[in-house]
């Protein structure tokens, strides 16, 4: 094999690679029992699960966009710029998963005729769009809100795949399963390896999980259009590392005595970064032209080596040679447009009542989430947070928290309550929207994310006057925030009875959401909890 | 035209098929899903009740040890009562029933002992069960139950299945009780042999306390509509006591929440009764553990209840319990 061939491989082999570790680090965003601390069992989170987060650039400049500081996990994003600034977008080609998985959908049982192969990846004027979706994002950061994580194709691929298309698929092996054998010793083994190694026991869903799901099932079949359509066209953060390889020192080389200018090398082209013009450009016979190889476009996938016959494309550390460009193709215009639309959008997402400067009762964000306002400069909406809640208290939001919150963490209690012990969703933030805090600050009330109120009208002692008291048994404070005040009732049969009735006192509530969760009535339940008194917002801490 | 025909009638045919065949699919989907959601009205299949071994009557019928170590108290207590000889045979399917119902640690008392549990199953291993199976549906999370309770890490080296329940472990079972009817119940505990309950001794805001009848709410799945049965508290406790019908109930009375409970919350709501108490009748060994409480048997509802079903005595005392320090 020859060196051009096996650098291709190698792409290759790094890109499975690196698919298994996310979809690895995915599955590991789970709670994984407790270490024994110093006081008590904490939490344990033994692996790396931000990872691929920490060592995205868009995500930690965007951040230092809107909040004026770096933050420090996502330092490792360097490690990724230096790599760009030399190499080009290797990030793109070898090591995003998102990436992959667009290639792999455009390659699969494709029968495009070479010809029509090549006229797709020629270079188009189009792949602008990107840097405008990245100046836009960073506008938009610069002026109060990060909306990076939208697009961001690591925060897709976490939120897409954790909430939506693991879940669709564990719902779907199981019912299989109970297909083929019903009650059989196979089913229940079946369903033993899917609890230990998949998604865990309790069958997970979200709140508009398939909204998510439907969007990233679009976003790749996109790819049978035009290969990496996503990666050519809009991803925010492959047109940062395009800017940021304009210079690199890695470029294509043509061989202008052995190129026929067949064309071919354009045929696998990932980026459609014109290969095969700057080949052409530089082919003996052809008049010259203008179009050159664009470093910005090329992600690195050595396909046009790999393909050539005469072995006439090479990649060399060399000056680059004549007719390079960096193919970026956004005038200075076009990029004052898109950071000014950005910016301008601002105000106008916030032009529309609501949260954070009106109330919005049901916008519980996780425990030690920061003040709305800070919190929507930091959080990039990846849902590692909902993905590794043991309760699946935490969902993707739909309006809760306006628009500028879509996707955004929330607390659904009746689905699941915060569960007083844990703190796994502040271990597995990225970005410090949710700061780290302890069982103890938990329990201590230094960390509350509300209020629960009874809605008397449904509740059943207070209603129907019949004894009722599961939310009290359940309420974890000590002392209960939940207790009784035993009252005289009259029922409507005229008959009287002596019934506890469960009120609650603020100021022991936590707003953990379990009185909610477990309120025995079938719908909806008669003790909710609102974002009053939540300890992020300092100004508002009281309850009452 | 010839050609087109057989084109519009493939067409038509593959059109067919793949409706069918989507059809299908959706259907059985849904098939099963509302299987899945008739657990809530079924009628529930009827088991014979399961009858607790009899022992000889030398045998003692309660044991109670104080002392200051957990696991050497529950042996002791074992010892008085000749251990599992007549209980446990060899090739048994043993249930362990303890109460693992909050993801609180051990310190708390909110679950039973870790100690306790541990020397129960060795007991079991050791008389030669074939299985010995540990396991509780508690309220909140259940695999953070049995962690940050520190039970599975003191079962860690025993050959000892810990069982923790997911939604497919349950028998949709017609329990025949005054209010409780059919439920979802834990197949393990359908399939066992033997059953020992292991309750820990507790405050309980709507029972008053929780001892060895309550704890069978954790043999029931059913999520959210657990919380019905509270509505009819004592006669809900009284008729699940009567289906479950345990041959020897273990008390653990070491450290107690006697305020705030069930759950308690902080080590202020918790007392060191230090007593651990064995016995074959379920209602005795209630008694008895009102008693550490400073509470009479009119003051728990449910202890008369179980009296009235045959389930066993509240005069403890006349049973000549066996008491030793440890």
């Amino acid at each position: 094999m020859s060196s051009l061939r096996l650098l291709r491989s190698l792409r290759r082999l790094s890109q499975v690679f690196c698919m298994a570790l996310f979809i690895w680090l995915l599955l590991a965003t789970f709670y994984h029992g407790v270490v024994e601390g110093d006081q008590q069992a904490v939490d344990a989170l033994p692996y790396p699960v931000s990872l691929f987060l920490q060592f995205d650039p868009l995500a930690a400049l965007s951040m230092l966009f809107a909040t004026g500081t770096l933050y420090e996990d996502l330092l490792w994003s360097l490690v990724i710029v230096v790599l760009t600034i030399f190499l080009g977008r290797v990030f793109c080609g070898w090591i995003c998963p998102l990436g992959a998985l667009s290639q792999f959908v455009a390659w699969i049982g494709s029968r495009r005729l070479t010809k029509k192969r090549i006229a797709l990846n020629q270079s188009g004027r189009h792949q602008r769009i990107k840097y405008m979706i990245l100046f836009f994002f960073l506008g938009g950061a610069l002026f109060g809100t990060l909306q990076v994580g939208l697009l961001d194709p690591l925060c897709l691929l976490i939120r897409s795949l954790g909430l939506s298309i693991l879940p669709a698929f564990d719902n779907l092996l199981r019912t299989v399963l109970d297909l083929l054998s019903g009650e059989s010793e196979l089913a229940r083994s079946g369903h033993g390896l899917l609890d230990d190694y998949f998604l865990g026991p309790r069958s997970l869903t979200f709140y508009g999980g398939s909204v998510l799901g439907l969007l990233f099932i679009g976003i790749l079949l996109l790819n049978r259009l035009v290969p990496r359509f996503f990666c050519r066209f809009v991803c925010p953060l492959g047109a940062l590392l395009g800017l940021l390889s304009r210079f690199s020192l890695l470029s294509l080389k043509v061989d202008r005595e052995a190129c026929t200018n067949c064309g071919l090398c354009a045929a696998g082209c990932q980026g459609a970064a014109g290969c095969h013009a700057a080949a052409a450009a530089g082919a003996k016979d052809s008049g010259g032209g203008g179009a050159a190889w664009r470093s910005a476009e090329c992600l690195m996938c050595f396909n046009c080596t790999a393909s050539c016959k005469q072995g006439a494309v090479s990649f060399g550390f060399h000056v680059p040679e004549e007719g390079r460009e960096s193919g970026i193709g956004l005038s200075r215009r076009g990029f004052l447009a898109s950071s000014l639309a950005g910016a301008a959008c601002v105000p106008l997402v916030r032009a529309s009542a609501g949260p954070p400067r009106h109330p919005a009762p049901e916008l519980i964000r996780p425990p030690g989430a920061c003040g709305e306002e800070e919190f929507l400069d930091r959080c990039i909406k990846c849902g590692q947070c909902m993905k590794v809640c043991p309760n699946h208290a935490i969902h993707p939001a739909a309006l809760q928290g306006g628009l500028e919150g879509i996707w955004s963490p929330v607390v659904i209690p009746r689905i699941g309550y915060c569960e007083p012990s844990c703190n796994l969703c502040s271990q597995v933030c990225p970005t410090g929207a949710i700061r780290a805090f302890t069982e103890e600050d938990k329990k201590a009330n230094k960390v509350r994310i509300g209020t629960a109120f009874f809605d008397v009208g449904l509740c059943i002692p207070w209603s129907q006057g019949r004894p009722c008291m599961v939310c009290e048994e359940f309420c974890p404070p000590s002392p209960k925030a939940i207790w009784f005040e035993t009252m005289l009732m009259t029922r409507s049969d005229g008959t009287t009875a002596e019934i506890p009735l469960p009120r609650v006192e603020p100021e022991r509530c936590t707003g953990c959401g379990g009185c909610e969760k477990v309120c025995p009535l079938p719908d909806r339940s008669a003790i909710r909890v609102t974002s009053r008194g939540e300890s992020r917002h300092k100004n508002r801490v009281s309850p009452t | 035209m010839a050609e087109d025909n057989v084109n519009r009638r493939s067409f038509l045919k593959q059109t067919l098929a793949g409706s069918t065949l989507a059809a299908a699919f959706t259907g059985g989907y849904f098939a099963l899903r509302d299987e899945g959601l008739s657990l809530e009205t079924g009628k529930g299949e009827v088991r014979q009740r399961r009858q607790p071994v009899s022992l000889p009557p030398e045998r003692p019928a309660l044991c109670i040890a104080r002392g200051e170590d957990p696991e050497k108290l529950t042996a002791a207590a074992f010892k008085a009562f000749g251990g599992l000889a007549g209980v446990v045979s060899s090739g048994d399917v043993v249930l362990i029933k303890p109460n693992i119902g909050w993801d609180r640690p051990a310190r708390l008392g909110a679950n039973t002992n870790p100690a306790v549990v541990r020397t129960i199953a060795r007991l079991c291993v050791d008389a030669g069960a074939k299985r010995v199976i540990v396991s509780d549906n508690p309220c909140n999370n259940p695999v953070r139950c049995f962690d940050r309770s520190g039970v599975k890490k003191a079962l860690g080296d025993l050959p000892v299945e810990i069982h923790i329940p997911t939604e497919r472990d349950f028998v949709e079972i017609d329990i025949q009780g005054q209010v409780v009817k059919t439920w979802p119940v834990l197949r393990v505990f359908l399939e066992c042999d033997r059953l020992i309950n292991v309750p820990v001794a507790k405050h309980h805001s709507s029972a008053v306390l929780t001892m060895g009848m309550k704890n069978w709410y954790g043999i029931l799945g059913g999520g959210r509509r657990r919380g019905e049965l509270h509505q009819n508290m004592a006669r809900s406790i009284a008729d699940l006591a009567a289906f479950a019908r345990p041959d020897l109930t273990v008390l653990d009375a070491y450290r107690v929440v006697f305020r705030n409970g069930p759950q308690g919350g902080s080590p202020r709501d918790t007392r060191e009764f230090k007593t651990v108490a064995l016995g074959t009748d379920p209602v005795a060994i209630d008694a008895f553990g009102a008693t550490l409480f400073d509470l009479a048997v009119r003051d728990i509802p449910y202890i008369p209840l179980g009296v009235e079903l045959g389930l066993g005595t509240a005069d403890f005392d006349s049973l000549s319990p066996v008491e030793l320090e440890v």
